[in-house]
């Protein structure tokens, strides 16, 4: 289980939801956004999870959350499901040679709070801070 | 006059017009009272010097005075850049395309509609699905998508969904040209298709709302407002998953190839002749086109419901489109720049900002607590904002402490007592919606009164609310 590390940013871009995430490691990472994304979204226990795998391309860490966060909200958007947590077995960059990705799902009647409709590119850097790796995300809603 | 408002220096020209030097020859003009631009959040003057300082901007960069944070571009800003050399930014036009308000009027009086309130907004709360991740009642193909983004409302006329007419009261009567399925990835249509219908959630509501106020007397009557208590239905909505996925796509795409030093990578731009630029125009007039199409479908359901309840055709209920304006558009437009004599070809972007041109019906939509207005569109919007004015009353609170403050259900029965029915798919989202998270829309129409971008027409107050 990934060590919860997500927290809401308050009077951040008003409109929208910002929020701050670390890992360990890249991911660490990843499992806090879907952590960040589920929490956002759903309230309560979680039961009858399905697992969907996803193997994405990307060029950097940024653009691998970017593409993580867009296939969730396709699912969420088209295919009656939540994306609430990830499964990664290993992750090496380059990313480009695609990293292999299973995304826990539930049905999409548990929803509860904010839909998550984007995640913009604004101040959308991952840094390395005393160790772990931080990152801002700005979340249309 | 000078003014320090969080590290940014203004100064002030008149009453309601404060103005941000950005490096040499570049400015943001913020059309605001003291105390709305006091109370911006500092992020807005951050975002907007970002948006002058990107190459391609012309100045003056426009705030309103409904401003708040967001990302990139804050909402409430309104810019040109040239209409050949340019560029268009993604970003700086929003995630939601076409976003806008219609309003329709009614024949009815308040009175005559109040022991029907409850039904009528449970059975519109059916019709038009609100809330999460709703799926459109009425299915539509991918075929028919591919002729909803090139026809706009006119596709959904055509199919039986609404009267010829409407067409006539909606800005560029429904449709923009050069709207093409091709340009919109197969992520954005998957998405778009099945929400066609819906309301979605967030800020997006529908409300039937009673007259409480004609202030312009004339206008108002030209525009079918003809009475204090007669019930009119407004509702903001846009183009949903498609237009979302079509933003993401495109500023993904530029900031791949960028070619620019950018202040903030959500303001990804590319020049606007070229190819990756033409793509965006056709799939952003194709996500346009979803939005107007989307809002025809509901004012067709809204009439349905109307109906059904009421046990009158929604023609003799004299159900007529007011207007439907966007509030989230890039548009090619003749304009003088202001401050000069200038007049230039532009292409002007619009993020959480509304077109007004002279005489034309401006709807701006408040908090579910505080009521709307409508506005007239006036000369000085064309000398000094490129023919826009406000788009709402805009936040002063983010969405999380307006959920530590406010408890949903507490909020749904004071609204109660006030004479407001509200049916939400969520509380949370209720509480996020209160009207203490905003502005206050009387102080942000007097602002764009006396910047002379827009005239105070008619007020509107809800009855009956439904919220996504």
């Amino acid at each position: 289980m990934p060590q919860t590390n997500w927290q809401i940013i308050e009077d951040k871009s008003l409109a929208d939801v910002a929020v701050k995430v670390e890992g360990r490691d890249y991911k660490e990472l990843l499992e806090n956004v879907a952590l960040a994304f589920k929490e956002l979204m759903v309230t309560g226990e979680l039961d009858n999870l399905k697992w969907i795998n996803v193997e994405i391309e990307a060029e950097s860490i940024e653009e691998l959350i970017m593409k993580l966060v867009e296939f969730w909200i396709l699912i969420k958007d088209t295919k009656n499901r939540l994306p609430v947590t990830v499964k990664i077995a290993k992750i090496k960059f380059p990313f480009k040679d695609g990293v292999k990705i299973k995304t826990g799902v539930i049905k999409k009647d548990k929803i509860k709070g904010v839909d998550i409709k984007a995640l913009s590119w604004h101040n959308l850097k991952v840094e390395k801070v005393k160790g772990s790796y931080q990152v801002e995300l700005v979340f249309d809603v | 006059m000078k003014y320090q408002i969080g590290g940014f220096s203004l100064n002030q020209k008149d009453e309601v017009t404060f103005s941000l030097e950005v490096g040499k020859d570049k400015e943001v003009l913020f059309y605001a009272s003291e105390e709305l631009i006091k109370n911006f959040d500092t992020a807005v003057f951050e975002q907007a010097q970002n948006v002058a300082l990107l190459e391609g901007v012309m100045s003056p960069v426009i705030v309103m005075p409904d401003a708040h944070s967001g990302y990139g571009a804050p909402i409430g800003t309104v810019f040109a850049s040239d209409a050949n050399n340019g560029i268009v930014s993604p970003g700086a036009i929003g995630y939601d395309i076409n976003c806008g308000m219609r309003l329709i009027r009614t024949n009815l009086k308040w009175a005559e509609i109040t022991r029907y309130i409850e039904r009528l907004v449970n059975l519109l709360y059916q019709y038009v699905p609100a809330g999460v991740g709703k799926k459109g009642i009425i299915k539509f193909s991918k075929a028919d998508l591919k002729q909803i983004t090139s026809k706009g409302a006119y596709f959904m006329v055509q199919k039986g969904f609404g009267l010829k007419e409407d067409l006539d009261f909606i800005e560029d009567k429904g449709v923009i040209g050069g709207g093409e399925i091709e340009a919109v990835s197969e992520t954005a249509q998957q998405r778009g298709l099945v929400q066609l219908g819906t309301l979605g959630s967030g800020n997006h509501y529908l409300e039937i709302q009673r007259v409480t106020e004609i202030i312009d007397k004339k206008t108002a009557y030209e525009w079918g407002i003809t009475e204090k208590d007669q019930v009119v239905v407004m509702f903001h909505c846009g183009s949903r998953g498609l237009g979302h996925q079509v933003c993401s796509d495109y500023v993904r795409l530029f900031l791949k190839h960028n070619q620019f030093g950018l202040p903030d990578k959500q303001l990804a731009a590319t020049p606007i002749k070229s190819s990756w630029g033409q793509n965006y125009l056709a799939a952003m007039a194709a996500a346009a086109n979803f939005a107007f199409a989307n809002r025809q479908l509901i004012t067709y359901q809204i009439r349905r419901a109307f109906e059904k309840v009421l046990g009158i055709g929604s023609q003799k209920l004299g159900m007529k489109v007011v207007y439907d304006v966007a509030h989230n558009i890039g548009k090619f437009e003749e304009h003088v720049i202001p401050g000069t004599n200038q007049k230039r070809q532009l292409f002007i972007h619009r993020k959480g900002a509304t077109r007004a041109f002279v005489d034309q019906p401006v709807i701006i939509g408040g908090s579910m607590e505080s009521g709307s207005y409508l506005l007239k569109g006036s000369t000085g919007a064309m000398q000094k904002s490129f023919g826009s004015t406000c788009h709402g009353s805009g936040r002063v609170m983010s969405r999380s402490r307006a959920k530590k403050l406010i408890q949903g259900a507490k909020l749904l029965k004071k609204m109660k007592q006030k004479g407001i029915y509200v049916k939400s798919a969520s509380l949370s989202g209720l509480a996020e919606e209160a009207g203490m998270a905003y502005k206050d829309i009387n102080l942000v129409v007097e602002a764009v009164t006396k910047a002379g971008l827009s005239t105070p027409v008619a007020v509107f107050k809800p009855i009956g609310n439904v919220k996504g």
